[in-house]
């Protein structure tokens, strides 16, 4: 088991009101499994995955990540968890405007003190695993926005993590580049990776290997899709 | 199924090894990312490049002036060890003087009593005719010295040895410069100057050759010779506890030998002085370091034009203060724009980067925008020097050995300082918020809060030091047009004062210019403008014998008030109709009962203690047999600096020769240099052999207010750089606001509200703060100048008019700077607003 979540609760606190994003959240995950995760927008998705990026901390529960309970981590020690195991992949790419691709993938290297020699291997292959590799030396304002989400999934793919968190990774796209990304996390679940990925497409969805719908806050539907 | 390629330390349940320091590559990797957003963002990489090269400039051209101006003497070997001694008189009716100038009388006995001393010299600076043995004599400066000079001030020769320089009475030392002067070449030794003073041209032979002497030293000699017997003989100071002619040095092998001495001074004045005139109480002597005496001298008898430390202190601080200024803007505009890289650092942190490494790109970024900032403040530096200096009178050059290890520790400071605040703000950000937000974050009302904090800081400063510039141009000129109770324009000065035989000739000389066309009246004195040279006695009311000022005496010729044009406030002037009016000689004998007339100033009439003008006339003062009846009344005539308060004085008038006088020219009709060169004619008529030294009253009255007035430019070039800096701060700040605030604009104007409104908010909002800084600064700004204007006996009142003309056009300027951004936010279509983000 990769991953395994024991009631997670996770309440947003204002001066006057507490909302509960989530609460009463189980779930195990799997080494290699693609796990979609699907629901009407402000039920917990987007939270959810923010949990498992340990960018948000949850309120109450276990978040195990192996046999590591990352909720006993300090937050530096949260930033080396992430650049060694995590990929995050958004919807809105997050590409740094100022940087080219090659340097935008390579970003995700630079944390984990690779050697530069290495780190320019690296960022090659995972380029042109994406087919993004005759594009290195662009600025994303230069590139579609299906190529911005190959870059992006170039950049959280490189450093080979144990789990990719894809957050709406086809929201911005047209349906050609969207099933293009599909193409892609599957090829990558094919090989071995792990990815959790938030969708609203139910066709995306069934490309996953298990499908979890949530509504306010809880998980209802927990299936493995037939493939 | 795990990753095969992983390595074993990357498995979720071993120890991670990752340090949280950045690493090179990291650094590299965020300053490039930040060198392409100033490329990209070039308003804002230009208001802070620009903003902090100004400030950098204004902070290297005042640390230079600044350094300058503390390192007076500090070159000069032992200067730790040098002592000048001073006088201290306290006189009756006159209050404390600490003079600079001391007898020379106290040299002899001083270096017996106090074996302490390791060298002494005394120096008396005059004005010489010096020859080469051909042509025309020059007029220059000539310093008289005892043998042990170089002992005392270890100048570094140029060629010859300074042991036995002046071991003899016919040797001289001259500097390379007057070497060139006179020779046309540096290598003068062994070549004879004749050097005529007090009608008396003696030949000596140069002995030695030293280094020009630097600007910022407190003695600065051209020419030195040993003192000649015969000047000694003549000369009242050498013999006479009461006279100072000069300065007398002394060097020490240890500070605590000068301590020593200058705690037995009080008891050696006791014991030495020999003096019947100096009464108990009235001198005594003191040390004063001579690494104190460039600030320490303005407000003693002698040093009236020295520097005024406060003054060197608050450019110092201008120089600080525009730097933070240039920093508070990085600040602001690097804060105010944190937003635009909140998802840049939300997505940095997703990648697994720490807080500590984010704090150490963010301060990595700012240190390298300190590099371009601090070229250009060394290149703006280097191009303002000439006329900084210039305007300051000083002699600053660039020192890059000094300069470039500091600048790289500015660069340094101030990168990190400036950067600190932002990389906080940055860092601090929550990748998740920031990614689940539409908008980006605008650094809450905290950011907002201090934002606002620091430009009233900012502004209070602008505003402080351009009130302050304002006093300090105000009373420059001032002090440049004050009434000193003398008309100094058109008015000419001959001194008959280095020559007996031209004092002998006094009626002549006086004949002479009387006869130049265009000469309106010609006079004589032994006072004149800028001139320490005074005598003082101690008078008595015959009618209240307790009441006895200590007053000064001026001897003056026929045709004084004409040529100096005082104005009579009581009484009347001088008549040679009446017989006592006119002394029959210059110095009256107090031992026999002679009946004189005098005229007093308005000082006087307050140390005789008459309750008015019209009071005193009459009246009758003695100095011991002597009676001086008071005929007349005058306004005070101010003949030295603003600082020093006037002396109580009295006029006598004589047609007897004066000694030590100078022949006053008025010429109202003539154009100064034509009337200077006119009086040079008439002079070489009667005395071709003796050097011409005229100098017209205004220019020689101009150095005491040109250091002030040199100094008010500098504070108004300072003050024009912090205010632009502020307004640089004030439109990056506005240009950003206005930007993010297009959308909120929308709104408002969707929900009624007019371009009139809307204007009159953002512009409401962004004058509040600039506003709120004239309440710091205008009671700064009052405190500083009521002390600094405090150190002048003649000012100008602290009018809140300056307070208001600063704070109006510091509003008008900042209006001015934010309306273009304001207006075109304002007038934005609601639709079109409403679509911005």
């Amino acid at each position: 088991m990769l991953i395994q979540l024991s009631d997670i609760q996770r309440l947003y606190r204002s001066d006057e009101v507490e909302t509960t994003a989530l609460h009463d959240i189980h779930l195990s995950i799997d080494r290699g499994e693609f796990v979609a995760i699907m629901g009407p927008s402000g039920c917990g998705k987007s939270t959810l995955l923010n949990i498992l990026a340990t960018i948000d901390r949850p309120s109450g529960g276990v978040y195990r990540f192996g046999d590591r309970d990352l909720g006993r981590l300090p937050e530096s020690e949260l930033a080396i968890f992430r650049r060694t195991h995590l990929g995050y992949i958004f919807q809105s790419f997050n590409l740094i405007d100022e940087l080219t691709i090659e340097e935008n993938v390579e970003l995700a290297l630079i944390y984990r003190k690779l050697p530069r020699a290495e780190r320019r291997i690296r960022v090659a292959a995972a380029m042109d695993r994406v087919g993004i590799g005759h594009r290195a030396r662009h600025y994303p304002s230069q590139l579609s926005g299906g190529q911005q989400q190959r870059a992006a999934i170039a950049r959280a793919i490189v450093g080979e993590p144990d789990l990719i968190l894809a957050d709406e990774p086809t929201g911005n796209l047209d349906t050609e580049n969207g099933a293009q990304v599909m193409d892609i996390l599957q090829t990558l679940n094919d090989e071995g990776a792990t990815i959790v990925m938030v969708t609203h497409s139910p066709s995306h969805a069934d490309l996953a290997k298990r499908r979890v719908d949530m509504l306010d806050g809880q998980i209802v539907i927990s299936v493995r899709n037939a493939i | 199924m795990p990753n095969p390629r992983l390595p074993e330390t990357d498995l979720p349940n071993t120890r991670l090894p990752h340090s949280r320091l950045p690493n090179a590559g990291l650094l590299a990797h965020g300053v490039l990312t930040f060198c392409r957003m100033l490329s990209r963002h070039r308003l804002y990489a230009a208001l802070n490049i620009v903003g902090l090269g100004l400030g950098i400039a204004v902070f290297v051209v005042l640390s230079l002036v600044v350094r300058f101006e503390y390192g007076f003497d500090r070159r000069l070997p032992n200067a730790a060890l040098i002592d000048r001694l001073d006088e201290i008189w306290t006189l009756p009716g006159e209050g404390r003087t600490h003079s600079m100038f001391s007898t020379f009388a106290a040299y002899d006995p001083l270096r017996a009593d106090f074996p302490q001393i390791a060298a002494a010299t005394r120096i008396d600076d005059n004005r010489c005719a010096v020859d080469d043995g051909r042509g025309q004599p020059a007029t220059m400066s000539v310093s008289f010295v005892d043998p042990a000079f170089f002992d005392v001030f270890a100048l570094p020769m140029r060629d010859g040895d300074a042991r036995d320089a002046l071991a003899a009475p016919d040797r001289v030392a001259i500097s390379e410069s007057t070497a060139r002067r006179l020779f046309g070449t540096v290598d003068a030794r062994g070549r004879q100057v004749g050097i005529t003073n007090d009608d008396r041209r003696t030949l000596y032979t140069v002995s030695a050759v030293f280094r020009d002497v630097p600007p910022d030293m407190t003695v600065r000699p051209d020419i030195l010779a040993v003192f000649p017997q015969d000047m000694k003989d003549r000369t009242l100071a050498f013999r006479h506890w009461g006279s100072s002619s000069g300065a007398t040095w002394l060097r020490f092998r240890a500070a605590a030998d000068a301590r020593a001495v200058d705690a037995g001074l009080p008891d050696f004045v006791h014991r030495r002085m020999a003096d019947p005139e100096v009464k108990p109480g009235w001198f005594n002597m003191t040390l004063s370091p001579l690494l104190d005496t460039h600030f320490g001298d303005l407000h003693n008898f002698g040093g009236e034009s020295g520097s005024d430390r406060r003054v060197i202190d608050a450019l110092g601080l201008v120089g600080l203060l525009a730097l933070v200024a240039a920093v508070i803007n990085y600040v602001n505009l690097a804060t105010a724009r944190a937003g635009l890289r909140a998802r840049e650092v939300a997505l940095r942190k997703v990648l697994g980067a720490t807080r500590p490494q984010l704090v150490a790109q963010f301060l990595a970024e700012s240190v390298v925008l300190l590099v371009p900032c601090a070229v250009l403040g060394v290149a703006l530096a280097e191009l303002a020097l000439p006329f900084v200096n210039a305007m300051g009178g000083w002699a600053v050059a660039i020192d890059y050995a000094w300069l470039l290890p500091r600048m790289a520790l500015v660069v340094l400071l101030v990168g990190v300082a400036a950067g600190l605040y932002p990389a906080l703000v940055l860092s601090g950000y929550r990748p998740a918020a920031v990614l689940a937000a539409s908008r980006a974050p605008s650094g809450g009302r905290m950011g907002q809060r201090l934002r606002n904090v620091l430009v009233v800081a900012q502004f209070g400063f602008a505003i402080a030091f351009a009130i302050c510039t304002l006093v300090v141009n105000a009373q420059a000129a001032f002090l440049r047009t004050a009434d000193r109770g003398f008309r100094q324009d058109h008015l000419f000065l001959v001194s008959l004062e280095t020559s007996d035989r031209m004092q002998g000739r006094q009626q002549a000389v006086m004949d002479a210019m009387r006869a130049v066309p265009g000469v309106d009246a010609v006079t004589l004195s032994d006072r004149q403008p800028r001139s320490n040279n005074q005598s003082n006695s101690d008078f008595r009311r015959t009618d209240r014998p307790s009441v006895d000022p200590m007053l000064t005496i001026e001897k003056i010729g026929r045709n004084y008030r004409q040529a100096y044009g005082v104005t009579l406030v009581a009484g009347r002037w001088f008549d040679a109709a009446h017989g006592q009016d006119v002394a029959p000689t210059a110095q009256i004998d107090d031992n026999k009962p002679t009946t004189t007339s005098i005229v007093i100033n308005e000082r006087a009439v307050q140390a005789l203690d008459f309750p008015d003008a019209a009071s005193a006339l009459g009246q009758v003062l003695t100095e011991r047999q002597a009676r001086f009846v008071i005929i007349g009344v005058v306004r005070d005539v101010r003949f030295m600096s603003a600082r020093a308060p006037v002396t109580p004085q009295l006029y006598l008038r004589t047609d007897a020769v004066i000694p030590f006088s100078v022949v006053a020219v008025r010429a109202d009709g003539v154009a100064p240099d034509a009337m200077m060169r006119r009086l040079q004619a008439a002079w070489r008529t009667i005395a071709p052999d003796m050097p011409f030294v005229g100098e017209a009253a205004d220019g020689r009255l101009a150095n005491y207010y040109r250091p002030d007035q040199q100094r008010g430019r500098l504070f108004t070039l300072g003050a024009g750089v912090a205010i632009v800096i502020a307004c640089l701060g004030l439109y990056g700040l506005s240009s950003f606001s206005a930007a993010r605030r297009v959308h909120e604009i929308g709104i408002r104007k969707t929900l009624g509200a007019s371009t009139r409104d809307v204007l009159g908010l953002l512009v409401g909002q962004f004058l509040r703060p600039v506003l709120l800084a004239n309440l710091i600064a205008w009671p700064v700004a009052w405190m500083a100048m009521r002390g600094w204007l405090a150190g002048f006996d003649q000012r100008i009142a602290l009018s809140p008019s300056a307070f208001v003309v600063v704070s109006v056009a510091a509003a008008a300027l900042s209006l001015l700077t934010i309306l273009g951004q304001t207006v075109r936010v304002a007038r934005a279509e609601p639709a079109k607003a409403l679509r911005h983000e």
